[in-house]
């Protein structure tokens, strides 16, 4: 009835992280789903899956790769972005991260165990993300996946939030300089690859450095994962994207990408969907509108072919983790497959780390999530998670 | 207004239209499995419905088809009984009224029919709905069970003037001190107020009989209905020379909830709530008509719970996550399991928007561990028994109200949906004609189907009387105030 | 003449040729260096100095002598004091006050300072406030005679959320400044740690990113204060308070090559915190400990110990509590931290971690000779106070009363 997590760190005495994980099935998502199957683990990394095995340390109705959300949001908040200026495409999220939440901890238990970090959306360009794993020391070295993951930018109201057009007085505040609309946060946006494209203002060894990363964009060596909610925002980020050639756009928090389906055809975009709610309703939170998600919308992205992963927006309740918005998506006609590839294969490729996470393979991490029953159905529930082989929520605990 | 009525109407409409059996008409509902909730599944089963009523149900070869009857369903379905709401303050005007003790209020007066809560309803399966007042009181009105159909309340009320809402949780603006010396004082002032009659009886002797004398009444029967007068806990002495009908109406309700006319529905924020609420309604004697309504928190007050014996409605989430403030630690209980494993009676209800699916609810609760019949019966008949309907509603049985789903498939399962929805023999939802389902699911829109804004649903009516009436500037002032505060709290739950 | 006077008065056996300046304590007990207790010692002063501490009671009959039946040792330092600077060691016009100096603030005359000093504080550290990335520079001052020890001692910086997002003036003149974080934002608890603070002033920086590359950038100029802590000329102490903020202080330090101390760090027990301490060359200001202080944040002092790395504690304001130091030591003792550490914490370390460790801290010869005679010891809560000595004079109870 009780579930500490507490010990986390502590879990099991060390030399006890091999495991052999028998479950009635085994969901591989890089392949089909094994009846009857193993996943082997040992020294932190998956050494073999396959059908039968005997030995089982440990057993499950069913065992999955360990889920990834691209959109947990634990950052410290306004205190992860510089605020100072519209693009700090040069700072990143590492600088600004709080490792010692118990928010991880959450996000472990409910078996997402890597994730993505950013700065929070307060810039146009609020600078660079860098993936995680949700759980083990709380330092950088004991936990980064990938530094440098992607960029992060940020299309609609809230990057003009606050900002405001001085009257009868000088410009006290950097945030009277910033944009007030959604037209003011586009042209920022367009400023940007503009004089990076021309290298101008990069006398400024701040304006070069933020310069060098758009590149790094440009050339398709970083995504450019931006917040875009509303439909505006969508047909605003695939614009930018073919206006300047970006060769990898994510959009985050697209609650009305759906709405766009030959844009999204045409542009080659990925999509990271927000938690669905009950009425189908988002509130921008930053200016009165609200934007509409129906439960279909992931079905919709499935059969156009757009890649498209799941977020929970750090849900804590039941039926708002993760897995419920994976729930959720079946009930809008995803098969089960493409749900759970929309929580861990797909946000693992949109990222560059599907080598280390995402499916269950030998020689992968060994971040697995044991089910008591099938898995991403509101009659299951996670029961144990490995990561990295250490089995940070016991299944055999009551 | 007309925003709100507009798709109301339609939707009125396009459910009033195929309705196959008016009350009084036979229904005979077919299905590839009956869940009855009364026994084991019946595979290929027939349920017919006469009069409102089941009057039979069992395997499809086993019951005979009354030749009038009309037949819906059909093998790939699963029959199941409605869901019971036990406990909601949906579906009407304000539900708080701001006096503090208000047991003379009526819901009957704030339910709205057309409301979108109950549409709502329809489409969740949910049959009979307990409509109490807000918790934000001390003791509050009277509440009423409906069904979800009908363009009034009368053709919407089951069981008219059903319960009594009243709280231990401080009501806005009150220290827990004030609140349990508010809700005491209700209780002695009543009794001040029955001692003050009966002064005023005997200061009076015989006015009362010259009266009736004079206008030909039976004192004998009235002064026996004043003898009835009172509860178990406490009496006023002479109170039998009171006529009945001299109580005041303001005073009325509350003597009648200690004589056990109504059952109280205590709502308990947190653990140290429930405490106070056994420890009133045992001082009135009220005790076996009791429900604690309770939020998550109150699972830590559980062992109480199981000794008064009361039963409980979950309103709050059923996964309570708590920091512990020393170590920072969250602490997860999953507060059904603990109810079921204290063998408290306790029905699930649909106040939390996460988990408003009563079918979503049972589901969360076998994925912790709960049997399939133990998490069912939590939103059909526990409902149903807490709310004295246990012969009426809450299972498919022989002389039980025609209450039916036909599901597309197991109940439980997320792909699962209500196709059609019977309420006493009549259909009274199909799915494929649910033109908002359909943008919920679709996101396709139909013009004038937008779902109503917060305010339409009911949430914050204020709004939208201001809405119709553009003119009243003070007023339209305070409404937008009050959106803002709504925005906020949308973004509170809408998370980032 | 008033203090030959009072030696007079005081021991009026002994033959006496007064001589200004040299005075012999004898007492029961008296603590030097490194934890030793030296029973039934003798301490020499001559100039304001130690000249020597050592056994036996062969005191120089030709010169003043103070018996003591107590115990004797080195003044107590109040680490981050606000005593007598009025509160002005917040300059909210520049996120980056190098050269700003907390000296300037001082009013030595101040009741404050002559409080600390009765509580048997001999020297106190006053240091810019937190609200700033770079403070600037503290001072390290007498309680008792108005000195000036350095007014350079080390360089405040700060990687809190106090010194994020701050306004440059008045948040009604600042289009939305309305939530600045304060001071009172700090959880020296160790309670619930991140909180959702809201910076909207009009100062950059706004976060820990924008906090760093403008640390980079100030220590890759290298210009004044920058560069001689650079050089490891100048100490610093970096406000940090939550976890991670210690860490990312720590790896400042690290990449910089900084040494110095952090200063909040309610949780510093933490073991990933005692490590990533223990790999660096920064000491730990804690405190001042309130009686509703969580028993992880008691405990890091004894952790913190453990592990080597110095420790000492905060004074703040003692117009409220002159007796804080004391008191967060007798917290951190009864958490379980060894009685020898905490007092090296009150004492030794505290001069070390303020940058003075080369003349504060101790009882040896060649250190400047503040020290209190203590009824007991001095760990003990109940001992008191009997007299107080800055450079060689007494100086509380003020001689003549």
């Amino acid at each position: 009835m009780l579930l500490l997590i507490a010990p986390l760190l502590a879990a099991l005495p060390p030399g006890d992280d091999d495991w052999t994980i028998q479950a009635a099935t085994v969901h591989t998502v890089s392949g089909a789903p094994i009846e009857n199957g193993f996943v082997r683990v040992q020294g932190g990394k998956i050494a073999a899956v396959g059908k039968g095995g005997g030995g089982a340390t440990l057993e499950c109705a069913a065992v999955t790769p360990g889920l990834i959300d691209l959109a947990l949001g634990i950052d410290t908040g306004p205190l992860s972005v510089e605020q100072s200026s519209e693009t700090a495409a040069r700072l990143s999220a590492s600088d600004g991260l709080d490792l010692f939440s118990y928010r991880w901890e959450r996000a472990l238990r409910s078996g997402i165990t890597t994730a993505l970090a950013q700065p929070a959306d307060y810039d146009v360009i609020g600078g660079l993300g860098l993936v995680l794993k949700t759980g083990g020391a709380p330092t950088l070295a004991a936990r980064l996946v990938k530094p440098e993951a992607c960029l992060r930018g940020a299309i609609g109201a809230q990057p003009s939030n606050g900002n405001a057009i001085p009257r009868f007085q000088e410009p006290q505040t950097f945030y009277f300089r910033r944009p007030t609309t959604r037209m003011g946060v586009e042209w920022v946006f367009r400023k940007a690859f503009h004089d990076t494209l021309q290298g101008q203002g990069e006398d400024d060894p701040a304006t070069a450095a933020d310069h060098a990363v758009l590149r790094r964009v440009l050339a398709g060596e970083l995504p450019l994962v931006v917040q875009a909610k509303a439909t505006q925002d969508v047909r605003t980020a695939i614009y930018l994207k073919e206006e300047f050639g970006i060769p990898r756009l994510v959009l985050d928090h697209a609650i009305e990408a759906w709405r766009e389906p030959e844009l999204l055809k045409r542009s080659g975009v990925a999509v990271i969907l927000p938690p669905f709610t009950a009425d189908g309703r988002h509130a921008d939170g930053f200016v009165n509108d609200s934007y509409f998600l129906p439960l279909d919308a992931a079905r919709k992205l499935h059969e156009w072919g757009v890649p498209f992963a799941l977020s929970a927006h750090e849900g804590a309740g039941a039926g708002a983790r993760l897995a419920d918005q994976a729930a959720a998506a079946q009930r809008g006609g995803l098969p089960l497959a493409a749900a759970l590839e929309a929580v861990t294969l797909t946000p693992a490729r949109l990222l560059g780390v599907e080598a280390r996470v995402g499916s269950l393979e030998a020689g992968k991490d060994a971040d697995l999530v044991l089910w008591n029953g099938p898995p991403l159905q509101p009659t299951s529930r996670i029961i144990g998670v490995l990561l990295q082989g250490r089995l940070v929520l016991d299944p055999r605990s009551k | 207004m007309k925003r709100l009525l507009a798709p109301a109407l339609l939707l009125a409409a396009l459910l009033a239209a195929p309705l196959p059996a008016q009350q009084g008409g036979r229904l005979v509902i077919e299905a590839g499995r009956i869940v009855t909730q009364a026994g084991p599944d019946i595979e290929n089963g027939r349920i017919v419905i006469d009069g409102g009523r089941i009057t039979a149900v069992g395997k499809a070869e086993e019951v005979e088809k009354p030749w009038d009857a009309t037949v819906i369903g059909g093998k790939a379905f699963v029959a199941f009984p409605g869901f019971v709401e036990a406990h909601t303050s949906q579906g009407m005007d304000r539900a708080n009224e701001n006096i503090d003790v208000a047991p003379f209020l009526d819901i009957r007066d704030s339910i709205d029919p057309v409301a979108y809560f109950f549409e709502d309803c329809l489409r969740q399966g949910i049959t009979t709905i307990n409509v109490q007042q807000g918790a934000n009181c001390v003791v509050g009105g009277r509440g009423m069970v409906v069904r979800p159909i009908g363009m009034t309340v009368e053709e919407m009320a089951m069981r008219p003037l059903f319960g009594l809402k009243l709280s231990t949780r401080p009501k806005g603006g009150k220290s827990r001190a004030t609140q349990m010396q508010a809700l005491r004082f209700a209780f002695e002032d009543l009794r001040l107020y029955l001692e003050g009659l009966v002064e005023k009886e005997r200061d009076d002797a015989g006015y009362a009989k010259r009266e009736a004398l004079f206008q030909g009444r039976d004192l004998e029967a009235e002064a026996a209905q004043g003898r009835a007068m009172g509860g178990t806990a406490w009496k006023v002495d002479g109170l039998e020379l009171v006529p009945r009908g001299a109580l005041d109406e303001r005073y009325a309700p509350l003597l009648e909830l200690l004589e056990g006319r109504y059952t109280a529905f205590v709502h308990c924020g947190d653990p140290l709530d429930v405490v106070h609420a056994l420890e009133v309604v045992r001082a009135q004697g009220i005790l076996a008509r009791t429900v604690l309504v309770i939020e998550q928190d109150c699972w830590k007050a559980a062992d109480r719970i199981a000794e008064a014996g009361v039963p409980v409605i979950l309103e709050g989430a059923l996964l309570d996550v708590q920091r512990d403030p020393i170590t920072g630690e969250e602490v997860e209980t999953f507060v059904p399991k603990v109810l079921q494993e204290k063998g408290i009676r306790f029905a699930l209800s649909s106040e939390d928007p996460n988990t408003r699916a009563p079918a979503y609810q049972a589901a969360l609760a076998i994925a912790h561990g709960m049997e399939r019949t133990a998490a069912l019966d939590a939103v059909t008949r526990v409902p149903a028994e807490i709310l004295g309907l246990g012969d009426e509603v809450g299972s498919l049985e022989r002389g039980k109200l025609g209450n039916v789903l036909l599901c597309s498939g197991d109940p439980l399962s997320v792909t699962t949906w209500v196709e059609h929805v019977v309420i006493e023999g009549r259909l009274v939802y199909e799915r494929a004609k649910d033109v908002r389902n359909k943008h919920l699911l679709e996101g396709v829109q139909p013009l004038g189907t937008a779902p109503p804004t917060s305010a339409e649903a009911g949430e914050d009516p204020e709004h939208e009387h201001e809405k119709a009436d553009e003119d009243a500037g003070a007023e339209k002032d305070a409404g937008d105030e009050q959106k803002g505060k709504d925005e906020d709290k949308e973004k509170e739950d809408g998370g980032r | 003449m008033s203090l030959a006077l009072f030696v007079l008065a005081f021991a009026p056996g002994e033959p006496v040729a007064p001589r200004e300046g040299v005075l012999q304590i004898q007492a029961a007990e008296i603590w030097t260096a490194g934890g030793e207790r030296i029973q039934d010692g003798l301490l020499r002063i001559e100039d304001g100095r130690v000249r020597s501490v050592s056994t036996g009671k062969q005191s120089d009959p030709a010169l003043p002598l103070v018996r003591h039946p107590g115990v004797v040792t080195a003044g107590l330092i109040g680490l981050r004091s606000q005593a007598g600077v009025g509160g002005e060691l917040q300059e909210d016009t520049r996120s980056v006050l190098a050269e700003a100096r907390a000296v300037h603030a001082f009013d030595p005359a101040h009741p404050d300072v002559a409080r600390a000093l009765a509580a048997g504080i001999t020297a106190l550290e006053l240091a810019p406030a937190p609200g700033n990335v770079v403070g600037g520079l503290a001072c390290v001052v007498k309680t008792s005679g108005g000195r000036v020890l350095t007014s350079e001692a080390s360089l405040a910086l700060s990687l809190t959320s106090a010194a994020l997002g701050r306004s440059t003036g008045p948040s009604f003149f600042v289009f939305g400044a309305a939530e600045v974080p304060g001071e009172a934002q700090a959880q020296p608890d160790g309670g619930p740690e991140w909180s959702e603070r809201t910076p909207r002033g009009n100062r950059e920086p706004t976060s820990y990113a924008g906090a760093l590359a403008l640390l980079r950038r100030s220590f890759a100029e290298g210009q004044g204060p920058f560069a001689r802590a650079k050089r490891g000329d100048l100490a610093v102490t970096i406000e940090a308070w939550d976890r991670h903020e210690v860490l990312r202080a720590v790896e400042l330090a690290r990449e910089l090559g900084l040494a110095g101390a952090v200063r909040g760090a309610p949780l510093a027990g933490d073991p990933a915190v005692v490590q990533a301490l223990k790999e660096s060359k920064l000491g730990v200001i804690v405190g001042p400990y309130s009686a509703g202080q969580t028993r992880a944040s008691l405990e890091s002092v004894k952790t913190l110990a453990a592990a080597g790395v110095p420790v000492a504690f905060a004074l703040g304001d003692p117009a409220r509590s002159p007796e804080a130091l004391r008191l967060s030591a007798a917290r951190a003792l009864r958490a379980g931290a060894p009685p020898a550490a905490v007092w090296k914490a009150l004492t030794e370390d505290a001069a070390k971690l303020a940058g003075v460790g080369a003349s504060l801290g101790t009882l040896a010869a060649g250190r400047e000779a503040d020290f209190v005679l203590w009824s007991g010891d001095p760990l003990d809560l109940q001992s008191r106070v009997v007299a107080v000595y800055v450079d060689g004079q007494r100086a509380w109870p003020a001689p003549g009363h």
